[in-house]
């Protein structure tokens, strides 16, 4: 693979020293003179009608400056996820929220806001609202809830009883014949959790209404554009006079704020339009947990057909997932889960429905994966399956049945590159693959095992959904470069590999290139960070800006040096002639060989000019690839599951940054851990969320991690910038079907349903003995 | 607001009590400021025992241990005499909270906050602890199991604090273990935990044996006809198989999020099984 100067080295990272030192902002940061707090009240019944709202004594509470219900807020339905902003037709956005509404769908759903001169008066003064409820019947499982006998949570559903949007259907061949030609068939249903993202940053948001009418929003959204244009929809102000920015950086986001975050933005916005004064909300950890988007949590079927020599032949999955209140990602999320799925494997004969179902639960939006994960821990659990009825290593099978360059898939664009076949080989050969079924002795109480799972992802969200990326690069008058993007970084390292795609493609030293970012003034339109698109995207239209700068730079030169610009290059920010060594010449000598960036944009200058590059691009799309291997232990006298250790082979085709890409791929890994062991989120018969505090809600801790070691199996895809595909995602793919793969080779017991958690693998080893 | 209040000595603490009725004394805060949050009711002062030098020694003989009540876990953990004599206490504090917690955290506090799941209190049972009170005019000793009274309940008057907890050291040969079954490997509130200590004979023979089980029941549970079923025998798999089941008959835990009474029953029996393995 080809060397670069600056892509495919691990430089500092931009934000190192902020972040190390503190000095890093985030919008918890921001204090604006006059600046309120705004506090939320939230619906303690999982559905009900609210009669009546009394808000007289909180606002006669000194310190109270406005408070907001479904009275004095605007009445406009909208989808607080970017999909209402990127939906194309045919296919219609669902739109099912106000920002208040006189019916509450799930417990911690929005009542009214109060602002006040801090957030002990805002909180004391939510208990003098007077609430009057009429609870309504409320349903909590998806697959009840699609029954004729329960109660429907919205009322505009047109594929049917509680079902949000459109259905997702894949086919391709004729899985019934295909079906009958198989030698071995099996089929199972699979149960997952809810998960949630527990970014460390809750969600917040800083509005401030201008005496002009220009409203400026400081916030936690990952997608500050959509943010906008969702915001100007809501309050029916031109875009022009809104501005979203992070401030710079976010605490983590994982997808819980692809457009608003929770809903911080819009109840500031609404509080302060109200006060005539700056408003702040800032959840709590609790708010966060039972009111912002969660993963989708759903049953999934997968039927898988093969041939005697383990050649699979025809798959028929199904999913349904519970999306909660409100519909948020949830006609996507189910759309992913089929692609990816039927994605990963040569399989002739192939058909997926998916759906989402409303219930009287926390709104289930985007997270990590997107639908991936689930249906991947159901797909991998099978493949396992099928492989000991065929008697055949699921190594091998693997091997065997993976998609190639080439292969036809129900995908919409090509599979242009593929390293999928090394990251299984090389993670096997890691995890010592030999050992398996060899690791215990008759009578061990502790029980090892090894498994593995695999599987791919996108690099953005078109040609589904609409996705494009701009860029602005503007050469200051001294030489040194500036990056204008709409793509937030939030803690994905976006805020370096950009300006280190951009030094690369332009031929500049790193050091002089800076990067503004995340702010609808001062970027042009980007849908921000989801899809793991941001890198491959935003990276593809840097490298678009980049060349026109470049060109302009070369024009110009080409003048000056007498030379035609094809016989021009830049390295080191020198523009010299090809063939030529570029020398740093300091010396006045004749005739002018080369010229620095720094004297181009000064003589530019002084004859009124300014190179300005514009990148505009509409991305393809690319897969990238990846097998976990993990290894557990299963104590059978306590159910406890342990994960030993976790090998991540992934193929992010070039990586422009190896550091921060093993950094997404370990913590990755460390939320797949999670999914496939400890975290979930349960509901008691009153629809409250049981697990709704750090001490309730099991992540993995610093003691919990397993060693780790991530794998980059680089690829060249021929669609991203310097060969980059999407990566951010990926991490957590296919980690829980690698772990309950072991668990199964450590026990022989198969559980369908994760968590692993040890008071279930505990009976079920009872049941079993 | 609440007034907060650093005595330099006991003394000056009880000056300090007496002036302010209805304040709280607080140790590491891991418990107190927790429950201050979670409820709102601030009491109107907070005594911090962080600088009374004599609530955060330790002392020992040869045969007792003398563990100030402001001992931090982490010390506890550092502690030689703990980890080679006590070891079901050093286990014990290996696995309570997490680093933070571990060095806030005291061994007055897990006292006295009496919770079901505190992690010391079970080999504090087995040691056969002494906990020694004070207050402004009065001095007294009590075994842990007399101290701790029900959940989150002590034999504690208003007017008295925990100054120490007093252990003695088992005779050569004892051995001791803490196993906790815990959601994850930190900051886990225990689902089921057992303390062990047991002294064999040279055949193998269990000459004493004590037991003692976390969040199996109101408080620390303690089943002498396990312990008697299993004294004069060998630990053979066998055998604790049988008394794992006058365990689990015998224990009385609540259903919560983090387990069902039911699995914390088999849990608090298999826990005997890992007696199998130690010698
Ligand atoms: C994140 C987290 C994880 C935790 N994990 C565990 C765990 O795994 N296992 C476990 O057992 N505990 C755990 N705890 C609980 C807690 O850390 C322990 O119980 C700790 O020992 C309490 O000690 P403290 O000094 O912080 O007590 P404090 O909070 O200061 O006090 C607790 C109570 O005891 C009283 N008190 C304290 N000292 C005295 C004294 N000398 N005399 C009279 N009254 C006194 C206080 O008034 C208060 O009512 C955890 C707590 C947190 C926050």
């Amino acid at each position: 693979m080809k060397n670069y100067n600056v892509v495919g080295h691990s430089v500092r990272r931009f934000d190192a020293v902020e972040k190390a030192t503190g000095t890093a902002t985030f919008t918890t940061d921001i204090k604006l003179p006059g600046m309120l707090y705004g506090k939320v009240l939230r619906s303690p019944h999982p559905h009900a009608r609210i009669i009546s709202i009394d808000t007289t004594e909180a606002e006669k509470m000194p310190g109270v400056k406005a408070a907001a219900t479904y009275k004095n807020t605007p009445r406009v339905k909208y989808n607080g996820a970017a999909t209402s902003m990127i939906t194309l037709p045919p296919m219609a956005p669902v739109e099912d929220q106000y920002v208040f509404d006189n019916v509450v769908r799930y417990v911690g759903d929005e009542v009214a806001a109060v602002a006040a001169i801090s957030e002990a008066v805002a909180e004391a003064a939510l208990k003098l609202i007077k609430v009057e409820y009429e609870a309504l019947p409320a349903v909590y499982d998806p697959l009840e809830a699609v029954s004729p006998a329960t109660p429907e949570v919205h009322k505009e559903c047109r594929e049917g009883k509680n079902i949000s949007g459109d259905l997702t259907k894949l086919n391709m061949g004729d899985v019934e014949k295909g079906f009958a030609e198989c030698d071995v068939v099996i089929e199972d249903t699979f149960k997952v959790p809810v998960q949630k993202q527990v970014q460390m940053e809750t969600q917040s948001a800083v509005a401030q209404v201008g005496l002009d009418g220009k409203i400026t929003v400081w916030s936690t959204t990952q997608a500050p554009h959509p943010c906008k244009m969702i915001l100007s929809k809501v309050f029916n102000i031109p875009q022009s006079k809104l501005r979203v920015l992070n401030p710079p950086y976010i605490g983590g986001g994982f997808g819980v704020r692809i457009g608003f975050s929770g809903k911080a933005e819009p109840i500031a916005v609404a509080l302060s339009m109200l006060a005539k004064r700056p408003v702040k909300v800032v959840y709590t950890r609790e708010e966060d947990f039972i009111a912002s988007d969660t993963r989708h949590a759903g049953y999934i079927t997968v039927k898988l057909g093969a041939k005697k020599d383990g050649a699979f032949h025809c798959i028929d999955m199904n999913a349904t997932l519970n999306t909660g209140a409100y519909a948020s990602w949830g006609v996507e999320a189910p759309a992913v889960l089929g692609c990816m799925g039927l994605a990963v494997y040569r399989i002739p004969n192939q058909n997926y429905i998916g759906r989402s179902v409303y219930t009287n639960t926390t709104p289930a939006g985007a997270m990590r994966g997107f639908g991936n994960p689930q249906g991947i821990f159901a797909l991998e659990s099978a493949v396992d399956m099928i492989a000991e009825k065929l008697g055949m290593d699921p190594v091998e099978l693997r091997l065997k049945n993976i998609i190639q360059v080439g292969d036809p898939w129900v995908l919409p664009y090509q599979c242009a590159s593929t390293g999928l076949a090394e990251c299984i080989e090389r993670g096997a050969k890691s995890i010592g693959w030999e050992r398996r079924s060899k690791l215990n002795r008759p009578g061990d109480k502790i029980l090892r095992g090894i498994g593995i799972g695999v599987g791919t992802h996108c690099s953005n969200a078109w040609p589904w959904f609409g996705d494009y990326s701009n860029a602005y690069v503007t050469v200051h008058q001294d030489g040194s470069v500036h990056l204008a993007t709409g793509v937030p970084d939030m803690g994905t390292g976006t805020s370096t590999t950009l300006p280190q795609i951009l030094a690369e493609a332009l031929g500049v030293e790193l050091e002089s290139v800076s990067i503004t970012f995340a702010d609808t003034q001062a970027t042009p339109f980007e849908i921000g960070s989801h899809a793991s698109r941001t890198c491959y995207c935003a990276g593809n239209a840097v490298v678009a800006a980049a060349q026109d700068v470049r060109k302009q730079l070369l024009d110009y030169a080409a003048e000056l040096l007498k030379v035609p610009p094809e016989k021009l290059d830049i390295k080191n920010s020198i523009i010299y002639i090809m063939g030529e060594t570029a020398v740093d010449c300091s010396c006045s000598c004749a005739p002018v060989r080369q010229i620095s960036l720094k004297e181009i944009a000064w003589r530019a200058h002084q004859q009124n000019k300014q190179f300005i590059g514009v990148g505009r691009i509409i991305p393809e799309n690319a897969p990238p690839w990846h097998a976990h291997l993990a290894e557990v232990e299963v104590d059978t006298e306590t159910g406890q599951v342990r994960v030993i250790k976790v090998v991540a082979a992934h193929d992010a085709g070039k990586v422009i940054n190896p550091v921060i890409v093993e950094g997404q791929i370990q913590g990755g890994v460390l939320q797949g851990v999670g999914y496939a062991i400890s975290e979930e989120i349960r509901y008691n018969d009153k629809g409250k969320q049981l697990h709704d505090a750090f001490h309730k809600y099991m992540l993995p801790t610093a003691e919990d991690v397993p060693e780790m070691e991530a794998i980059i199996v680089e690829t060249n895809e021929p669609t991203g910038p310097f060969g980059a595909k999407g990566v951010g995602e990926c991490g957590m793919v296919p980690t829980a079907p690698a772990i309950t793969n072991a668990f199964y080779n450590a026990t022989g017991i198969r559980l369908k349903e994760i968590p692993l958690t040890q008071e279930k693998v505990f009976m079920a080893l009872k049941e079993r003995a | 607001m609440m007034e907060i209040f650093f005595p330099d000595s006991l003394d000056e603490l009880w000056a300090i009590m007496s002036a302010n009725p209805g304040g709280a004394v607080m140790a590491g805060g891991t418990d107190l400021l927790v429950r201050i949050r979670k409820t709102g009711r601030k009491p109107p002062a907070l005594f911090c025992l962080e600088r009374i030098d004599e609530l955060k020694q330790i002392r020992e003989n040869e045969k007792v241990i003398f563990i100030g009540a402001y001992v931090t876990h982490q010390r506890l953990l550092e502690n030689l005499t703990v980890q080679k004599r006590l070891r079901a206490l050093w286990d014990a504090v290996s696995v309570l909270g997490s680093p933070p917690v571990r060095h806030s955290g005291t061994i007055g506090g897990n006292l006295c906050t009496a919770s079901p799941a505190g992690d010391t209190l079970p080999p504090l049972y087995v040691f056969g602890a002494e906990v020694d009170i004070r207050s402004k005019s009065n001095k007294r000793s009590v075994s842990v199991a007399e101290f701790i009274t029900g959940p989150g309940r002590t034999s504690l008057h208003s007017g008295e604090i925990v100054t120490r907890v007093s252990i003695p050291l088992p005779a050569p040969g004892t051995i001791s273990r803490y196993y906790k079954a815990g959601k994850r490997k930190a900051m886990a509130i225990t689902v089921a935990s057992m303390a062990v200590q047991a002294k064999k004979d040279e055949n193998g023979i269990i000459e004493l044996i004590k037991l003692a089980w976390g969040s199996a029941g109101a408080t620390v549970v303690t089943l002498p006809e396990a312990e008697e079923f299993l004294r004069g025998h060998t630990l053979s798999e066998e055998r604790l198989r049988q008394a794992g089941k006058l365990v689990s008959a015998g224990v009385t835990p609540i259903d919560d999020i983090r387990g069902s009474a039911a699995y914390r029953r088999m849990v608090a029996g298999n826990l005997l099984l890992r007696l199998a393995h130690e010698n």
